[in-house]
């Protein structure tokens, strides 16, 4: 075909403008139809003009397909681009990416796939042979996934165990998932990558935790547990598999529940490595129901999930124990001391006058003179009755220390007014003045009959002492300090030198007044029962112009009902 | 020669008892009470400085003010020369045992008190 022809050329002109105004589509639909190989038919010369015309849409049609080429060019540097881009991308991350026709079972690895398995570019990877390379325990689950992934459709994402030619020995992860054509699978695309680090530093951690001592529970920021230790399972009694993906929760009382998503809440705003709620008792619920008290310390841990709490939790039941044994232990080893001096002061106490009695006895055998027998039958008498009283005091001891403790909210006028009623007589006698203020603390949770004791004992005790030079005035008096309860007891009375009886006037049978009726039982039973009950008793007091006493009532929970 | 007889004891009735044990016997030694430890310590101080100490003490262990083995403490470091027989009527094991280790202490007598065994002790060490 000439080009040089000027009616040719004239036709060219003039098809090209018919064609001008035709659409690009319909030229793209001719380009699609005719791709790669137009033919030149034969044609009549009466359809010179469609000929010529047909010859001019070639060239267009020619024209369009270098067109095409140079975007197909500039789309395949594009692709080239790319595809260096994306190998370098496999190089940093080092994942690799692969592609199996799952007809011919021929595979595409790139590069980094290549240097994962380190093998050669020489080699040819074929899906059996690729079987071949992987350990025999390993190749069953490779087998599993390809087939699920071809028959069933479905994406995987595993790891498996591999041996590098040098004998190392790798952990791959592999993903793929199927790609259909005309609905069946020809393909399998996929990743591979080699996590043996990531594996090993998890696998590590596992062993850690399974080795520590605590009972670890791992939190996500749902609050759900995603990973516990063998310890959990031995403390709380749960399996490992009651627990992942449950709310923490399932481990604390109920009681507490509510509280602990909000301090979840707040923790992870705010993660840092600390104990958990300190200076509290913390309890733990095992799977039985048990509440157990713990020590809790908290860390964050920050992983490609988001920030994880780890909450290391330790079993103190037996510390607690241990240490309430201890406590227990040493309170009865002062309770054995005081006993043990109580027998000695007791045996003293009736072994004095009961010797007096033989002795008296005896003279009074011998005795001829009627005055001398009055005085030893008056001296007689006086010795049982020291006798009788040292009994009576025994038998006050012994029934204090074996009452039962039961604290119960208890009002100090109530309290007062009996003492006053019991005093009464007395109170008259000695024409005492008694005032009382219980606006700071008008009660106390604690045992009713030793509250009554207290105060009897001191009342009666500041007005014993009284000096009877001036008019006797005691001043009761309650306050909360510290959340602790204080009574006291002032009186203007005789006073107790201190520096000379200082703590031993809480002492059984220390008394120090020549003062008739003074016994020793009364201060030593409220100290006795005060420390009991982790509480205690002072006393502060001026020879001559009165004493205080002031009780701190030890602190007692209400047992719920 | 007279010699002083102390007997530190705060029973009353004790002392009444004592007299009466002492009254019709020949004893010419001066016998002197004290209601407590730290009244007979005094006494012991005041003593010393006429140069007139007791020849024999006894002395009761519960006293309200200076018990006994406070005033045995005292005792020592003021003159070891004393003779004392502890006259009490504890039985506790802790005293028996102190009383045999205290140089001072001659001799342990629980009560009540034979007026044989008295007299017999005021022979011996006076």
């Amino acid at each position: 075909m000439s080009e040089n022809n000027p009616e040719l050329e004239a036709y060219k002109k003039l098809v090209a403008d018919t064609f001008a105004s035709f659409e690009p589509v319909f030229l793209a639909a001719v380009v699609g139809e005719f791709n790669q190989r137009i033919e030149i038919p034969e044609i009549e010369d009466e359809f010179t003009g469609l000929f010529f015309g047909i010859k001019t849409m070639t060239d267009v049609i020619n024209d369009k397909i270098a067109e095409m080429e140079l975007v197909k060019h500039q789309l395949e540097n594009l692709v080239a681009e790319r595809t260096a881009a994306l190998h370098e991308a496999q190089e940093v991350s080092g994942v690799g990416s692969w592609v199996m026709d799952t007809e011919t079972n021929e595979v595409e690895w790139s590069d980094v796939i290549y240097k994962i398995f380190g093998l050669n570019r020489d080699y040819e990877p074929k899906y059996h042979g690729f079987l071949g390379l992987v350990p025999a325990e390993e190749k069953p689950r490779i087998v599993s996934v390809v087939r699920s992934a071809v028959e069933k459709r479905e994406s995987f994402d595993f790891t498996f165990n591999f041996v590098l030619p040098n004998g190392e020995s790798r952990i791959i992860r592999g993903r793929g998932k199927p790609i259909e054509t005309n609905g069946f699978v020809t393909k399998l695309i996929g990743t591979a990558q080699d996590v043996t680090r990531e594996k090993l530093a998890e696998i590590k951690f596992r062993g850690l935790l399974e080795s520590a001592p605590d009972a670890v529970v791992i939190v996500g920021n749902d609050g759900n547990i995603q990973l516990v230790n063998r310890q959990v399972e031995n403390i709380f009694g749960y399996n490992r598999s009651e627990l992942i993906g449950k709310p923490v929760e399932i481990l604390i009382p109920d009681k507490f529940r509510g509280n602990h998503a909000g301090h979840r809440t707040s923790y992870f705003g705010n993660p840092n490595a600390r104990p958990m709620g300190a200076g509290l008792e913390l309890l733990g619920k095992r799977k039985s129901g048990e509440e157990f008290p713990v020590e809790i310390s908290l860390s964050p841990l920050e992983t490609e999930e988001g920030v994880l709490v780890s909450a290391a939790i330790r079993d103190i039941s037996e510390r607690k124990s241990q240490q309430s044994e201890l406590l227990r232990a040493r309170e009865l080893a002062a309770k054995s001391e005081e006993l043990e001096r109580f027998a000695h002061i007791t045996a003293h106490n009736i072994r004095s006058p009961a010797a007096n009695l033989s002795s008296l006895t005896k003279i009074l055998l011998e005795e001829k003179d009627p005055e001398e027998i009055e005085t030893v039958t008056y001296l007689l008498n006086d010795s049982v009755e020291v006798l009788m009283r040292t009994l009576d005091d025994v038998s006050e001891v012994l029934s204090s220390t074996s009452q039962a403790i039961n604290p119960q909210v208890v009002v100090f006028k109530e309290i007062l007014k009996d003492v006053l009623i019991e005093l009464r007589e007395v109170i008259k006698e000695t024409k005492t003045k008694i005032t009382c203020d219980f606006s700071e603390a008008n009660s106390v949770i604690y045992p009713v009959n030793h509250v009554h004791n207290i105060i009897l004992n001191l009342v009666s005790n500041a007005i014993r002492y009284r000096d009877p030079r001036r008019k006797n005035m005691v001043e009761i008096h309650s306050k909360i300090n510290d959340g602790d309860v204080f009574l006291s007891v002032k009186d203007n009375g005789l006073g107790i030198d201190l520096n000379r009886h200082g703590d031993s006037i809480f002492k059984l049978y220390k008394t120090f007044h020549t003062h008739p009726a003074s016994k020793g039982v009364g201060l030593f039973l409220i100290k006795n029962q005060l420390s009991s009950l982790h509480g205690d008793v002072q006393v502060k007091s001026v020879v001559g112009e009165g004493s205080k006493f002031t009780v701190k009532f030890g602190r007692i929970e209400l047992k719920e009902a | 020669m007279e010699k002083d007889i102390w007997f530190v004891d705060d029973d009353l009735t004790f002392r009444f008892i004592i007299k009466k044990f002492l009254q019709d016997s020949t004893c010419e030694h001066r016998v002197k009470y004290f209601d407590d430890g730290d009244l007979a310590m005094l006494a012991i101080i005041n003593a010393a400085k006429t140069g007139v100490t007791p020849k024999l003490i006894f002395l009761d262990l519960n006293m309200k003010y200076l018990e006994g083995w406070q005033m045995i403490d005292l005792l020592n470091e003021f003159d070891r020369r004393l003779n004392v027989i502890i006259l009490s009527s504890s039985l506790n094991p802790k005293d028996i045992e102190r009383a045999k280790k205290e140089p001072l202490v001659k001799e342990f007598i629980s009560k009540p008190i034979d007026k044989e065994i008295i007299r017999q002790k005021i022979e011996q060490y006076c």
